[in-house]
This record gives structure tokens, C-alpha cells and sequence, in this order.
């Protein structure tokens, strides 16, 4: 498995792509982060309260900026049945299960790592624009980090067990962004009652719960639970195409 | 220290038993079932979409067969404790991702067996690779990525090779080095599985030819016995007599064609027998010489009918 990981950990940082979509990522969130802090601290001048701490605002930030990772992630498998080099990668690691299992747990740091990483900076970069408005103690800040860090992880699982099934990167690419922005959305639109709370169950519902350690419409354990499935069912998805299906 | 385990070089090495994969209701190999043997380089001929491709991805596991097995080792490729150190292939040339450097791909592929940064040095230098290492993949010509699979197949300095096509948009010298690399890592023991249509290259580098067409066994034959098998085996004669010798040789029992004035050509006999005829009646000979056949000419026989039926079956 070490060799796996190895394989997975060269692979992912010889391609331009990747420091380059984690340093969009980044200046992104920063971005949102200023926008989203600065306009908070805005409408609390004209006496609307949208925001009670900093690394909220870092994560309508990260909703938006996720996109880059989702890419990323959907990438490091598609990009492997586009070129080509599926086949050296399986001449390589011939047990499939031990090849998807590496590039998870790889993209998961990496991704995982850039989620802290994301909160930590976006939260630097909001809290003196909000002052006061933006007040939060330690605990949040540690929170917040380790629910973003939790929920781009796992995005990133997500996209590479979606990537596996499908191993084109538009199509992933194009699904993902749906499921991620529009879908809750839509689905919210409807008045039908049952619409509504399967919409809660969405990706992008729970990590922003996940996120800011809200209790609407559920508290962060049951958020964790509900990625975690997301998560688990593409992975075996991903490994049922993988088994049964020539490379 | 690291080195490479040893695969038995005694026996055969890969064995196909019953080998069959289909797409639906076509069959891309058919009820294949072979044994390729270490110390030799077996050719493995056949007409496009015979199925050569198809054996290849089956044997390393990228495909699964339909039924059937293809061992090496007498295991499958998927259960190799290290693979890249037992089996090195060369399936398609497309096999490296275009933003990679060529070393960073070769390194990728180095570390997920624990083989050493200096092996892929070594491998980049043996394929003429070294000035363009840091370079992208994806400015690299069919010749270079071809070099560039090749390096990846001889990573693991595997006693078993797999080329699927290896002379690929090779220049002339490419070719040459290419059989020359090939002829001796055979003759190290190894068992090489070359696939080629330039049928000259083949006859030059193989030792032992396999030749399926629609998926099915042709032959399976060493090289020499392929090629004594061809009806293009004949005897050159030239002589001022020909229309009288033609006449002997025809009542000896061989068959004879006139390509020129002068000129007959006779199969059915040996140069010594023809000789001793013509010294028998007194006919004077000024050119007595074998016409081997070609690989191609001896080729083309056996695929005939595989292709014709193609051939039919498209219409």
C-alpha cells in the first residue's frame, strides 16, 4: 500500500494542474471571504444581521470556490482514461481495489488538507473586515476548520467515485456542479414537503452545517453522517465499475 | 540492494488455456490456447482485428476473458506480488499522461513497487531519453513516446516482456535498435511476446511465430518451420534447355513455372535433386539458386482463408 500511495502522491504532483487548481481554490475563498465579510459588516450597518462570526463567512466562500476541488479530484481519474495512462496505472497496482483505495486516501489529505487550510486563511482575511460583527472564540475558528477540511474531503471522494463510474471529466464535472449549486436550490423551490427535506440531504446542505456548526436543518454529527454516505456509496460505486469492467 | 526475482526460465512461461473474450456475439480471441516459452521471441502475427491486442490486455489483466485463463507464471497477472518487476508491457503507445514529464511518469510508476530513482535514470538512458527527461509528454513524437513505453516496460527489469507493436513510428535506427534490444534480452533468458505487422521485422527478430486470425490459433510454429511450410519455396533455374529440362522435371513429378525466357522455376524438388537431373540429360545449367519465401509470402498463406472469411463476412 505504500507504493500505492507513493504511485498516487507523484502522480497527483507532477501535473501542473494541481498546484495551480489549490491556488485558485485559495484565491477564491479569499476573494468570497472579503466579499462576503465586507458585505456582512455592510448590511449590519443598515441594520441587518446576516452573519455572528468570521468562519461563516469563510464558508459561503468555500461553496463557492469547492468547484476547483471537485475539479481536481474528478480529474486526478478522468484525466487517467483520457490519456491513456489507466493501462500503466493498472500494470502497476493490478489489484483495482488497492489502486482506487490509494488515490483516495491521497486526494483525501490533500483536499482534506487544503479544506484547514482554506478556513484558516479565509477566516484571516474576513474577521478585520467584520470587527466586532465578526467575533469568534478559538473553539469556532478549530470547528470551522475541521468541518470544511471534513466536507472538501469529502467532495473530493464524491468526484473520484463519480469519476470512476463515468471516466469522462465533463460529464463528472457538469453532474457534480449540479448537485452541488442548482440542485438544492430547485429543489427547495417546490412546495411539496418531502422535496424539501430530501433537498437537506444534499452535499452542499450538510457541509454548510458542517461548516459553520449550524443546528438547521440538522446539527454537524448528523451533517458528518450524511457526507459520510454520500462519500461511501460513490467510493463502492466507483469500485463496482472498477471490478466489473474492462480498463 | 534491490534486484529483481527470478521468473522459472525452465517450462513455459505464459500459459493461455482455453482463452476466449467476446463482445457480444463477436468473438476478439476465441478458445486461444498456447504456451510461449522463456529464452526466445515468440511473433505473434495476425491480421488487424485478429485479436493480438485483445490476448495482450487479457494476459496483463486490463481486459477480463470471457472464459479461459491466461497464467504467468502460473498465476494471474493481477495476483504478481510485483508486477512491474515480473512483467513488463508495451501495449499502446498512448499510455503516459500528456502534462507528465517523461521522468516524472516513469518515477510515478518506479515508486509503486519501491524501485529505485536511479533505475528510471538508467531505463531513460537505455531508450535514448535522457536530453528530453524534463520534458512534457505531450511534445513527444510517436517514436518518442513508443521509446518512452518502452523504458516503462524494462523498469522493473522483468524476466517477462510484452511489445504490442514496439516499432511503432520508430525511425530506421529505432527499428534496428529496437530488434537488437529485443534479440538480446531474449537471449538473456527472458520471455518475450512481440507483436508486429512489418513482417521483415518479424522475420528478422522472432524466433518462434504464433499467428491467429479472427481470434483463433493458426499456427504455432518455430520460425524456420513456418517458413519451410510455404508453397513459395522453389528452385531458380536458368538454362539454354529450359523448355527440355522443364519437360524432365514436370515427368519427375515437380511443378514448374516459366517466369521468364529461359528461366523455370521448380518446387516440389531440392537444388540437389534438380542438379543431378539436369547433369543426368546433359543439360547445362547456368544459374541454379533457391527462392526462399518470405515471412510475408508464408504468412499471407496461412491468413489467407481468416481473411477472405473477413472479408465475406463484411460484405
Amino acid at each position: 500500500m505504500k507504493g500505492v500511495l507513493a504511485f498516487e502522491w507523484t502522480k497527483l504532483w507532477s501535473l501542473r494542474s494541481t498546484p495551480w487548481s489549490l491556488v485558485a481554490t485559495m484565491a477564491l475563498t479569499v476573494l468570497g471571504s472579503a466579499v462576503v465579510g465586507g458585505s456582512a459588516t455592510a448590511s449590519a450597518e443598515n441594520g441587518i444581521s446576516t452573519f455572528d462570526a468570521a468562519p461563516d463567512a469563510v464558508a459561503e466562500a468555500v461553496l463557492l470556490a469547492q468547484l476547483t476541488l471537485v475539479a481536481l479530484a474528478a480529474l486526478a481519474i478522468t484525466g487517467e482514461y483520457s490519456s491513456g495512462s489507466i493501462s500503466s496505472t493498472l500494470h502497476s497496482v493490478p489489484i483495482r481495489g488497492r489502486m482506487l483505495a490509494g488515490k483516495a486516501l491521497v486526494l483525501g489529505a490533500v483536499i482534506g488538507g487544503a479544506g484547514l487550510l482554506l478556513s484558516a486563511v479565509g477566516t484571516a482575511t474576513a474577521a478585520p473586515l467584520m470587527g466586532e460583527l465578526g467575533a469568534f472564540t478559538a473553539g469556532e475558528a478549530v470547528a470551522a476548520a475541521l468541518g470544511t477540511a471534513g466536507y472538501v474531503a469529502a467532495l473530493a471522494m464524491i468526484a473520484l467515485g463519480l469519476g470512476t463510474v463515468l471516466r469522462g471529466a465533463a460529464g463528472t464535472i457538469t453532474s457534480l456542479v449540479l448537485l452541488l449549486i442548482p440542485m438544492p436550490q430547485l429543489m427547495k423551490l417546490s412546495d411539496m414537503e418531502w422535496l424539501d427535506r430530501a433537498a437537506d440531504l444534499l452535499p452542499s446542505v450538510a457541509g454548510s452545517v458542517l461548516m459553520t456548526g449550524d443546528a438547521d436543518p440538522y446539527g454537524p454529527p448528523a451533517a458528518s453522517a450524511v457526507l459520510l454516505v454520500w462519500s461511501l456509496a460513490a467510493l463502492v460505486g466507483g469500485y463496482g465499475a472498477l471490478r466489473s469492467r474492462d480498463a | 540492494m534491490w534486484t529483481a526475482p527470478a521468473i522459472p526460465s525452465v517450462g513455459p512461461v505464459i500459459v493461455l488455456d482455453g482463452l476466449t473474450k467476446r463482445y457480444g456475439e463477436k468473438a476478439a480471441v476465441a478458445d486461444l490456447t498456447l504456451e510461449i516459452e522463456p529464452g526466445r521471441v515468440t511473433g505473434f502475427l495476425g491480421p488487424n482485428g485478429a485479436g493480438k491486442s485483445t490476448t495482450m490486455r487479457l494476459i496483463t489483466g486490463l481486459d477480463a476473458p470471457t472464459s479461459g485463463s491466461a497464467l504467468i507464471g502460473g498465476r494471474p497477472y493481477a495476483a504478481l506480488r510485483h508486477p512491474l518487476r515480473e512483467v513488463g508491457a508495451l501495449l499502446e503507445a498512448r499510455s503516459a499522461h500528456p502534462g507528465r514529464t517523461a521522468r516524472s511518469h516513469l518515477l510515478g510508476i518506479a515508486r509503486s513497487d519501491g524501485i529505485p530513482a536511479r533505475r528510471v535514470d538508467a531505463v531513460l538512458e537505455l531508450v535514448g531519453l535522457t536530453s528530453v527527461a524534463r520534458k512534457r509528454v505531450g511534445s513527444f513524437s510517436l517514436g518518442m513516446r513508443q521509446r518512452l513505453g518502452i523504458a516503462a516496460a524494462l523498469l522493473g527489469d522483468p524476466g517477462v516482456l510484452l511489445l504490442d507493436e514496439p516499432v511503432n513510428g520508430l525511425d530506421p535506427d529505432g527499428v534496428r535498435w529496437i530488434r537488437e534490444l529485443i534479440r538480446s534480452l531474449a537471449a538473456e533468458g527472458r520471455t518475450v511476446l512481440l507483436s508486429s505487422h512489418l513482417m521483415s521485422e518479424m522475420q528478422d527478430t522472432a524466433d518462434h511465430l504464433v499467428v491467429i486470425g479472427r481470434g483463433r490459433l493458426i499456427a504455432d510454429a518455430p520460425i524456420g518451420e513456418v517458413l519451410g511450410g510455404s508453397s513459395r519455396n522453389a528452385v531458380l533455374v536458368r538454362s539454354p534447355k529450359a523448355s527440355e529440362l522443364r519437360e524432365r522435371l514436370t515427368h519427375a513429378g515437380m511443378t514448374v513455372e516459366s517466369p521468364g525466357e529461359g528461366e523455370i522455376l521448380v518446387t516440389g524438388g531440392s537444388l540437389d535433386d534438380i542438379g543431378e537431373l539436369a547433369f543426368r540429360h546433359g543439360v547445362p545449367l547456368y544459374e541454379l539458386s533457391a527462392r526462399r519465401a518470405t515471412l510475408e509470402q508464408a504468412y499471407m498463406e496461412l491468413t489467407a482463408a481468416s481473411v477472405e472469411y473477413g472479408e465475406r463476412e463484411a460484405k
